[in-house]
């Protein structure tokens, strides 16, 4: 499973999104659209930190990461490349 | 001197028209302007029928439109009633009918609700005040839309109002024990007791930057609008991701330039614990007000070490008295200290402990702390017997005849004359500043056809004061992730519970009531596990 999809696997479960898996496309606005707040973020670092066994500082969490489920993707490939 | 609210900004705009009134991250307006803008508004409000004493709805994020719609609506002669743009909708239209608003301000990204709230809800008429909708066939059920050209149609002059300081000026709903939200009715007075008393006591001039953090449908707000209108300063809207990200929350005050901040205790403890704040940072930043719950003396500790050069004080009061107690924290309190007082009554305010028996406290006895003054609320809207049963007469101090509100709120004086905070007398928790009502979560819950019983208990956190927790007895199936999305179509977000946990029966004492207190031990034993 690629990692936007192991991402929206997760913002479905745990942080409980409404729609379906098509609806949460890799491009769309967590920010804006709200499915992500203050809480679902820390759910989200938790989770990536588990997952894939990086770890996220406070710097990298800023809005250009956790925008889209791409930038989480992103923000998970950097790490993984550090 | 002005009285109202908005004459605070024709003043500003009549001896600095030209200065900068609100920064809405790139775009910005001058005192000039908006006070041209928001009279605009207010002709636009009388013409689709607004008039003195009306409630107006205030239904978008904070903009620079937002603040010009709070303004126009005072102008106009009515009372502003800020809707969070990010509950549920029949929350929202809940409120809309609650207070009889007939007209909504509003933005072009709410249009897919209108229809909705229109329908089942006094509403008839909306003013899109950022844009004018895509859809250019919007069916609206009969109501009327305005957009941004009728406003700018309208004349720039000051609108024909009269009103005095005991009329409204906004109402602020908060969460009802008995499951619906209830409207806090606030005059220019009662606003503008705490404005003009905090402008004064934390030296706010014309050359601060103030920070705009708190939801408009949070009466912190307040401070941040009327306080920069009254010393001409400028007020800054935080993005909505600062609630989200320190950093993000850090860049805004450094590229802002914010001086004076209001914010709750768990914004700034993430600010402290998660912006890589070291010491001399933030150099700009020297007022730093916080209300809405307990400050973890942990985090005030460590932020006040980071940001010596500032001033920092702890505002108390409900939203039905606003501010009325503060403690200016002189001296930095080590990180195992107990919580900081909530000091003493501000200006044109008295405050004084009732005990059980209903004799007022002397110094050290614990009682429920009494507000009497000019901030004292109005009432709260359409509940006459709930406004007897908080607002009541004052028996206290002879010759007085004026109102006494009960907070609700158990203190103790302490031999300095400053108050200390030990808890509720009900069921009312904090959570991220947020004020809740356990029974209104409960309430939500009983609303799903498969519940039998249940209980939301709040269980304290070191972050954000309090996280909810529900317990539930179901019949059929259920699963958490369904419970929150049939919660979340009824209440706020921050009110969904984080944890649910099914069972079979629930404890109950012996008058066959659920057992709070069990329930609590439970749920405190599970977590030291």
């Amino acid at each position: 499973m690629s990692t936007q999809d192991r991402v929206r696997t997760f913002i479905i479960d745990e942080l409980r999104f409404r729609g379906s898996a098509k609806d949460l496309k890799n491009d769309l606005p967590l920010l804006e659209k709200e499915i992500l707040d203050s809480m679902g973020i820390f759910q989200v670092v938790s989770f990536l930190e588990a997952e894939y066994g990086i770890e996220i500082d406070d710097e990298d969490l800023i809005a250009d990461n956790f925008g889209t489920i791409d930038g989480i993707a992103r923000l998970v490939e950097s790490k993984q490349g550090s | 001197m002005s009285y109202l609210l908005h004459d605070l900004l024709r003043s500003s705009a009549h001896t600095r028209p030209d200065a900068i009134a609100v920064v809405d991250g790139e775009r910005s307006i001058t005192y000039s302007e908006l006070d041209t803008l928001s009279n605009q508004i207010a002709h636009l409000l009388h013409e689709t029928g607004v008039n003195k004493g009306d409630r107006v709805g205030l239904y978008l994020r904070k903009s620079l439109e937002a603040v010009a719609g709070a303004y126009g609506i005072m102008k106009a002669g009515a009372a502003y009633v800020p809707l969070d743009p990010e509950a549920p909708v029949d929350r929202i239209g809940y409120i809309i009918s609650n207070c009889e608003i007939h007209t909504l301000l509003t933005s072009a990204d709410k249009a897919g609700e209108w229809r909705h709230l229109v329908e089942t809800t006094t509403l008839d008429s909306i003013v899109a005040l950022d844009a004018t909708p895509d859809d250019s066939d919007l069916d609206l059920g009969g109501a009327h839309l305005y957009s941004p050209t009728d406003v700018a149609a309208q004349p720039g002059s000051e609108p024909k109002a009269r009103n005095i300081d005991l009329d409204l000026a906004l109402m602020l709903y908060t969460s009802g024990s008995t499951g619906n939200p209830k409207g806090v009715m606030l005059s220019h007075l009662n606003v503008m007791t705490f404005v003009q008393w905090a402008v004064a006591e934390f030296g706010v001039t014309a050359a601060d930057r103030l920070s705009q953090v708190a939801p408009l449908h949070f009466d912190l707000s307040t401070f941040d609008l009327y306080g920069a209108a009254l010393s001409g300063a400028s007020v800054h809207l935080a993005p909505r991701q600062t609630s989200m990200f320190p950093m993000e929350m850090r860049k805004f005050i450094e590229e802002q330039q914010i001086s004076v901040m209001y914010a709750v205790p768990s914004a700034l403890s993430m600010l402290t614990e998660r912006a890589k704040l070291e010491i001399g940072d933030l150099l700009g930043l020297k007022t730093i007000l916080f209300a809405g719950e307990v400050f973890p003396t942990k985090y005030l500790s460590r932020i006040m070490r980071l940001l010596p050069h500032a001033v920092f004080a702890n505002l108390y009061g409900p939203t039905e008295t606003n501010v009325c107690t503060y403690y200016l924290v002189t001296e930095r309190p080590s990180e195992d200290a107990p919580p900081i007082s909530i000091g003493k009554a501000i200006a044109n305010v008295e405050t004084f402990v009732v005990k059980e028996d209903g004799t007022v406290a002397a110094p050290g006895e614990v009682g429920e702390l009494y507000v009497r003054g000019a901030s004292v609320m109005q009432g709260y809207w359409g509940d006459p017997e709930r406004t007897t049963r908080s607002r009541i007469e004052n028996t206290f101090s002879e010759g007085l005849s004026d109102p006494v509100y009960k907070t609700g709120d158990l203190v103790v004086e302490e031999a300095d004359g400053n108050y200390t905070f030990l808890g509720r007398r009900d069921n009312q928790i904090k959570s991220r500043g947020y004020r809740i009502e356990l029974g209104e979560i409960e309430t939500a819950l009983y609303a799903h056809p498969e519940i039998r019983e249940c209980a939301a208990v709040a269980i304290p956190d070191e972050m954000i004061t309090n996280r909810i927790k529900a317990y539930v007895v179901a019949d059929g199936g259920l699963d958490p992730r369904s419970l929150t999305i049939f919660l979340g179509e009824r209440i706020p977000k921050y009110m969904v519970p984080a944890d649910f946990e099914f069972r079979d029966s629930l404890p109950k004492t012996s008058t066959g009531k659920i057992d709070r207190q069990s329930l609590l031990d439970l749920t405190e034993s599970k977590e030291r596990e």
